[in-house]
């Protein structure tokens, strides 16, 4: 009996710690800033992984399973999950996570939001997203609001490591401002100046008048020698990046959002790689090529596929990692 | 057109990013959450327009607005959320002199529900008239279905569009790592086939099962059974059996997903020498190329209560050029015991307006 007992508690002992909060995101790109911050005090399971698109996921009964035990549920809400959000969430019958509950979050709440329609939307403009673009967390500007919110955001909901999760957010923003300036620049001048900078669209500017544009490093780094670059893109999913790092979209393969190219549409296009001498053709891995091929056979843009979320690609295992592999990708497509 | 949501934006990168500093600055976007507001009734309107190109009555080759279905959706309140969908379907009027086929339209209330979720612990109710839980398909709408209507089995032994009825449903959400639910509801509908004469004493007693496999996270699939039983004339009860399975596979790139569904039920009616029946169907979908959908269907099933059995295959081929509409063409080959057989042709469109469509599992 004795032995029983010992080898019991031995079992128990072993057993890993509960994680304090179980987080579920709709896509990785929450899940691996959630991680960050949450670190060993969370559990994070984003619903949607691998190359898949967004916005095309079915309403499975195992995410309503795994709502049902979550204490937080972070999406990035601007209708990206209309087709399935309310399906899982009703289905969890989980209170917390239900619109208006503690734990439910929409982080497009907390982003800069671009591409707000002016004006009566209707359904004839393709598939458009009425309360603004979704994709905002192709701007690292934006992943750093949403990581300085979750933080506060996960505080509220665990008060006792309320100061961990803080200063977890904390490190996640001195990263990304790193990674977006290098460490020289953030030493000198501090991340806010140089997103304010970044923001009023006079970093280049600014850093010239300093005599210190030559330590413009990390994203900003390697984007810079392209600024004012000409980019078609597939879907208007990229719209934040190209804001962020100054690109123009000259075109969409898409006539509308949602709308397959047409042959006539793609010959506009060639026309316009042509007339505006765009580079790059920039899809996600999870389209076919086969259009973008035929832009880039007629003119002399290349088709780059980058992942445009955390684990589209294998290099894109992270946030920061995303914006590492976007970047170099996109880069390397528009130098010549 | 695309560009003027991007080119202002762009323009002024590359315009303010080669400009000289300027002071002051100007003030930067900051986050604006939403427009709050009253959230309005989600609101939908399905339209289905058949055009019947090949049938064996020549009466029914016609190009009908086969139906129009309106769906209203809101909370009630933080505790209750209602949803009705009204359906204005078609149906065959007398022939009128000198005009050939005449055909009038009757609205019915489909479904027309109250849901509460406060109770917590994976415990959902509701109240009103709601689809049964039957098996899958029973569940869905109709424009939900990957082929046109509704498989014989459904409607021999269930009723014409299924079992809809007014009653009570609880279900609950186990607290597994898997999807595992339990449904029961009690009902009161129309006479059917197998059901009639259902009073509030006397209902009609629908219990269901499901659970869910993700194989990897391209492939996934349901299983789930069904138990009913519920009164027929003559006081006796009749008992209904079934099982149900999907499988989707769903690769993140578009093109060549599938569906495989089937469902199939066994019957005990209480009629006198009305005995045991068998039915069910099977279909497979299949994304041949991306929009493009090719499904193949099996359907049998014996009639409570006669001695008729009706078969059926059909191929069909749709054409999904958004989620909002597509274009399908089925043909059909109907053999029935006592009806004869016969070959039905039937190109659909079928449109839909309002609230986005969800995503259904």
């Amino acid at each position: 009996m004795k032995k029983t007992l010992v080898i019991a508690t031995l079992a128990l002992l072993a057993l890993p710690a509960f994680a304090n909060l179980n987080v579920v995101t709709t896509t990785q790109d929450l899940a691996s800033i959630a991680k960050s911050i949450g670190g060993s005090n969370v559990t994070v399971t984003a619903l949607v992984v691998g190359a898949r698109d967004p916005h095309r996921l079915d309403a499975k009964p195992s995410y309503m399973s795994l709502l049902a035990k979550a204490d937080l549920y972070v999406a990035i809400g601007l209708d990206l999950e209309i087709g399935y959000e309310e399906a899982i969430l009703k289905g969890s019958r989980n209170s917390k996570v239900q619109r208006g509950g503690k734990g439910h979050v929409h982080a497009g709440d907390w982003a800069v939001v671009l591409d707000r329609p002016s004006g009566s939307v209707s359904r004839s403009q393709g598939d458009i997203h009425p309360y603004g673009n979704p994709h905002v967390w192709l701007d690292p500007y934006n992943g750093r609001l949403i990581a300085t919110k979750l933080g506060e955001k996960m505080a509220g909901l665990d008060p006792a490591n309320a100061e961990k999760y803080r200063a977890n957010a904390r490190s996640f923003a001195s990263e990304l401002d790193k990674r977006m300036f290098g460490s020289a620049l953030v030493t000198a001048y501090g991340a806010d100046n140089l997103w304010t900078w970044t923001r009023n669209k006079q970093l280049h500017a600014t850093l010239k008048i300093k005599g210190t544009f030559e330590d413009l490093s990390g994203w900003a780094g390697k984007m810079a020698p392209y600024v004012g670059q000409k980019v078609i893109t597939y879907h208007r999913s990229w719209t934040y990046f190209m804001e962020r790092f100054s690109l123009f979209v000259a075109e969409e393969l898409e006539p509308k959002p949602g709308i397959d190219p047409t042959p006539s549409h793609l010959a506009s296009v060639v026309n316009i790689v042509k007339q505006q001498t765009v580079r790059v053709v920039l899809q996600e891995p999870f389209y076919s090529t086969r259009n973008a091929k035929f832009v880039a056979d007629r003119t002399d843009a290349k088709v780059v596929v980058a992942a445009a979320s955390v684990g589209q690609t294998a290099d894109a295992k992270d946030y920061f990692s995303l914006f590492d592999s976007l970047v170099s990708k996109v880069a390397e497509g528009l130098k010549r | 057109m695309p560009i003027p949501f991007t080119l202002p934006v762009a323009g002024a990168a590359f315009a303010i990013g080669h400009a000289a500093l300027q002071e002051p600055e100007p003030p930067l976007p900051e986050p604006t959450p939403r427009v709050a507001g009253l959230s309005n009734i989600e609101m939908s309107m399905v339209f289905d327009v058949r055009g019947v190109l090949q049938h064996p009555d020549p009466d029914e080759r016609h190009i009908t607005i086969n139906e129009i279905e309106f769906g209203f959706k809101s909370d009630v309140d933080p505790f209750w959320t209602a949803e009705a969908y009204l359906g204005l379907h078609r149906h065959h009027g007398e022939e009128k002199e000198g005009k050939g086929h005449a055909e009038g339209y009757e609205i019915e209330i489909e479904e027309a529900f109250a849901r509460y979720g406060g109770f917590g612990h994976g415990v959902d109710g509701k109240v009103g008239k709601f689809k049964a839980a039957v098996g899958r398909l029973n569940r869905n709408h109709r424009d939900q279905y990957e082929f046109l209507d509704i498989p014989f089995v459904l409607a021999d032994t269930l009723g014409e569009e299924g079992l809809a009825a007014p009653g009570v449903s609880v279900s609950y959400l186990l607290p597994t790592n898997r999807f595992n639910e339990v449904t029961l509801e009690l009902l009161d509908p129309d006479d059917g086939p197998l059901f009639s004469g259902a009073r509030l004493d006397s209902p009609v007693i629908v219990g269901h099962y499901r659970t869910f496999f993700d194989f990897n996270p391209d492939t996934s699939g349901q299983l789930g059974f069904t138990y009913a039983n519920g009164p027929t004339e003559g006081g006796s009860r009749s008992h209904l059996y079934g099982a149900d399975w999907v499988m989707k596979y769903q690769p993140g790139t578009r093109g060549r997903s599938w569906v495989l569904e089937a469902e199939a039920y066994g019957t005990d009616s209480g009629l006198p020498g009305g005995g045991s029946t068998f039915g069910g169907f099977a279909a497979f979908t299949y994304e041949f190329m991306p929009r493009w959908f090719g499904t193949a269907k099996a359907d049998y099933s014996e009639l409570p209560g006669t001695s008729d059995i009706r078969r059926g295959v059909g191929l069909g081929v749709a054409y999904k050029a958004t989620e909002f509409q597509h274009l399908r063409l089925e043909w059909q080959r109907v053999a029935s015991n006592l009806a004869g057989s016969g070959n039905v042709v039937t190109l659909q469109f079928q449109y839909l307006i309002g609230k986005h469509p969800a995503h259904k599992y």
